[in-house]
Formats: C-alpha cells, structure tokens, sequence
C-alpha cells in the first residue's frame, strides 16, 4: 500500500504543526508595558497644613512636592491645604517657573503646620528654579 | 410689591447661621463671613471669658446655629456639657485647636487667671501673637465652607484680604516693637496671659500677681517680684482692663515702677485689630 504524495509529504510536519501553537506564543513579540505605577500611600498618621506662597513676581507654574505628594500652585493661588508624614522633619521639592522677561526675584514659601511653629523660607531664582526645602521641628518642646 | 420684598429677603438673607463663644472670634467670624452670615454673639465684648458658662437662654440663642465657634485650649472648660445640652446637630470648632500651644511653666502656674487655665498647664491666650489670628482666620473659612459650599469664594476671598491685613498688622507689632531697646523688651502683667505675645516678640515675661480661686500669692513672692523689679529696673508694670489693679499698684509703688495703661489680656473687645494696637501703644509708650 502507497501513501499519497500529499500524506508523504505532510505526516512529517504533523509534529510541527502541533507545536506550532506553543512556539508562536513563546515567540510572539509583545511590547512590554511596564505595572502601573502604584501611589505611595504614607504609613503613619499625617500632619495637616496649610502652606502658603507669596512670590514677589507673578509666576507661570509653582509645585511643591512632598514625598511623592504634589501640590501646583496656580497664578492666583495662594494657599493650600497639604500633608506629609508625622515627623520632625519633612523636605518641600520647589520648583517655580517665572514668565520671560522677570528680572531675578523670590518667592515666599510658609508652611503652617497643625500645632507646630509656622516655618518659612525664601527661594530666590531667575525665570527657572527648583529648590530643595528643610522644614525642622526637632526643638520643640 | 411683595414678590420684590420677598425676593429682596431671600437675597440678602444670611445663608449660614453660627454661634460665638468668644469676641474675639466673632470679630474673625465677621470678617470671613460678610454679609452671608449671621453670627450669634454669645459672650459679647466685655464679658468676662474666663468665668462665663452658657446659660439657658444663650443655648436657646445657639439652637438655629449650625456651627458654634470656641477659643479652644480649654479656654471654654463647658464645652462637654454645652454639648450634651444642644438640641440639635450644631458643631462646635475650637478654633484654637491647631494652633501651636505653649505651656505655662509649673512656676508661672499660680500667675494663671483661674484654677481651669492652669490645669493642664496650656496657656489659652493664643491671640496675642498675630500670626497665630492668621491660622484662626482659615481654621474659621475651612469650617464656613464645610457647612455652606455655596459661599466658597465669598468666604475665600474675605479671608485672603483679611489675612493680608493681619501680615501688615504684625509687621506694624514688629515695627513698633524694634522702637523699644533690647535689654527693656521686659513686660510685667497681673497675669499669665502675654507668654505668646512675648515668645512672638521677643519679649521676657514676668507675673506679679496670682488671680486663681485659690487666691493669693505668698508675701515671699511678692517680695521676690518686687525686687526683681527693682533689680531689673523696669519702669513699668501694666494692669489688665478686666482685674482690679489694686495689688499691682502696690507692687509697683514700692518697686518705683509707673503703672502703664491697662491692656486687653482676654481679647474681650469687639475688634482684633484695636486690642493689638491698643496693648503695643502703651507697652511701647511705657518701655522705650
């Protein structure tokens, strides 16, 4: 009995026909998309307050950032409410962006803090600056 | 006719009803508020804060607020029971409750202007530094909104500008303070009522004179006092509008220091901004 040259010719693919499946998912390319990012919710209690912005020029954009909490101040914002974690310290990220043509200026940054002093800093800059703030309650009584 | 009437009425009526248990408070509350609420003055200017307990007639008063605002910092030591009293679901803040407290310290305690106050050791008088209004102002436009969302922006906008007049207020503290020499920012009250006035100013405080139920101060200290006084050479000893100077008299005729004009301690007064400049006039006119 002879085999029709279409069977001789397809029986020794059967084994790779039924593998072909598996192959084509180990092989297919697919982008890869990275987890979604997960917001760090701090652990702990947290401090309210109310921080507070006052620039001696009008400015375009300011954000302050907390841990990986941000605030964004608009033109006419001047005050907002935030929080951070419950420590002596807490590091504000400033970054302020002034309109072209604004000569060298500052802005005032206070923060006051549910029973805590009122802290404040000055964050001086030319059209574009970002600036690290320490923020100390280590002296209280 | 009377639809106008009527709708002019709807317009122009308070859109929120609150209670204050302060004066001082209710001159903030004034502030924030405008014309869109009706604040229920329930110890009004010139009562005595320390010894004032709602009685049933003020609760009556209180029973349409929705919000009734209190000094806070055990300032109101009835607040529990006032509480427990109202009818409906009023909330009461204390609006000093945020606000950084100082202790009095276990020497000055006897100088503290009732037994209630010196429990606890936290001075209630937290409105003599101006900064500290300014906090009050928002814990006051936080809790307007809350109950009334409508009036955000009214709300806001009044405690922006006002807030902007209590920076100019304590740069004007600051202003007039610096007149006065270093080595005589010295200030000498009845009672223990100036200590945030004094940390915010860079004043030394002392006390002459205890006014708690349990009375007096010991001839050992006012001897003390008298010749801390006249040791430190301080010209001027200032009475408070509301305690009998008496004692403080004597104490200042015999250390040869002048009596000042007396100042505002309790903040029992209908205007903020005249009590700060009303004490700082005369501490500055009696010490430069």
């Amino acid at each position: 009995m002879t085999r029709s040259p279409i069977a001789v010719t397809l029986l020794p693919l059967l084994p790779l026909a039924a593998l072909a499946w598996p192959l084509s998912q180990v092989m297919r390319k697919t982008a890869y998309t990275p987890p979604p990012p997960v917001a760090e919710s701090p652990s702990g209690p947290l401090v309210n307050a109310d921080l507070s912005v006052q620039s001696a020029h009008s400015f375009e954009s300011l954000v302050v950032t907390i841990n990986k909490a941000t605030w964004t101040f608009l033109p006419d914002d001047d005050i907002k409410e935030v929080h951070f974690p419950d420590e002596e310290k807490v590091v504000l990220t400033v970054s302020v962006v002034w309109p072209e043509g604004t000569p060298e200026t500052a802005v005032q940054i206070k923060l006051q803090a549910n029973g805590r002093e009122d802290r404040s800093t000055t964050v001086w800059g030319f059209r574009e600056v970002t600036e690290e703030v320490l923020f100390n309650w280590e002296d209280r009584s | 006719m009377n639809v106008v009437f009527f709708f002019l009425l709807t317009v122009l009526a308070p859109a929120l009803d609150v209670a204050s248990l302060h004066p001082l408070i209710t001159d903030a509350l004034k502030q924030v508020g405008g014309n869109r609420v009706q604040v229920v003055e329930v110890l009004k200017p010139g009562g005595n804060v320390h010894q004032f307990k709602p009685q049933p007639n003020d609760i009556r008063a209180m029973s349409k607020a929705r919000l009734i605002f209190a000094s806070g910092k055990n300032l109101e030591p009835y607040l529990g029971d006032l509480s427990d009293n109202l009818e409906g679901h009023q909330m009461i803040i204390q609006v000093g409750k945020t606000i950084p407290s100082q202790k009095i310290s276990k020497e000055d305690q006897i100088y503290a202007c009732c037994e209630h106050h010196a429990r606890g050791g936290i001075d209630p008088h937290w409105w003599h530094n101006v900064k500290h209004m300014e906090r009050a102002l928002r814990v006051i436009e936080k809790a307007l909104i809350k109950a009334d969302p409508e009036g955000k922006e009214i709300y806001t906008a009044n405690s922006k500008k006002h807030r902007k007049s209590l920076e100019e207020l304590d740069r004007w503290v600051n202003g007039q303070v610096a007149t006065i020499p270093r080595d005589k920012r010295h200030l000498v009250t009845a009672h223990a009522a100036f200590g945030y006035f004094c940390k915010a100013y860079g004043f030394k405080a002392s006390y002459v004179r205890g006014l708690s139920a349990r009375g007096e101060v010991s001839a050992t200290q006012l001897a003390s006092t008298i010749k801390q006084l006249r040791d430190e050479a301080i010209p001027m000893v200032f009475p408070e509008q509301t305690a009998n100077p008496k004692v403080l008299e004597q104490i200042a005729q015999q250390s040869g220091a002048k009596l000042g004009k007396p100042l505002v301690a309790d903040g029992s007064i209908a205007s903020y901004e005249a009590m700060i400049k009303g004490n700082v006039s005369s501490i500055v006119a009696g010490l430069k």
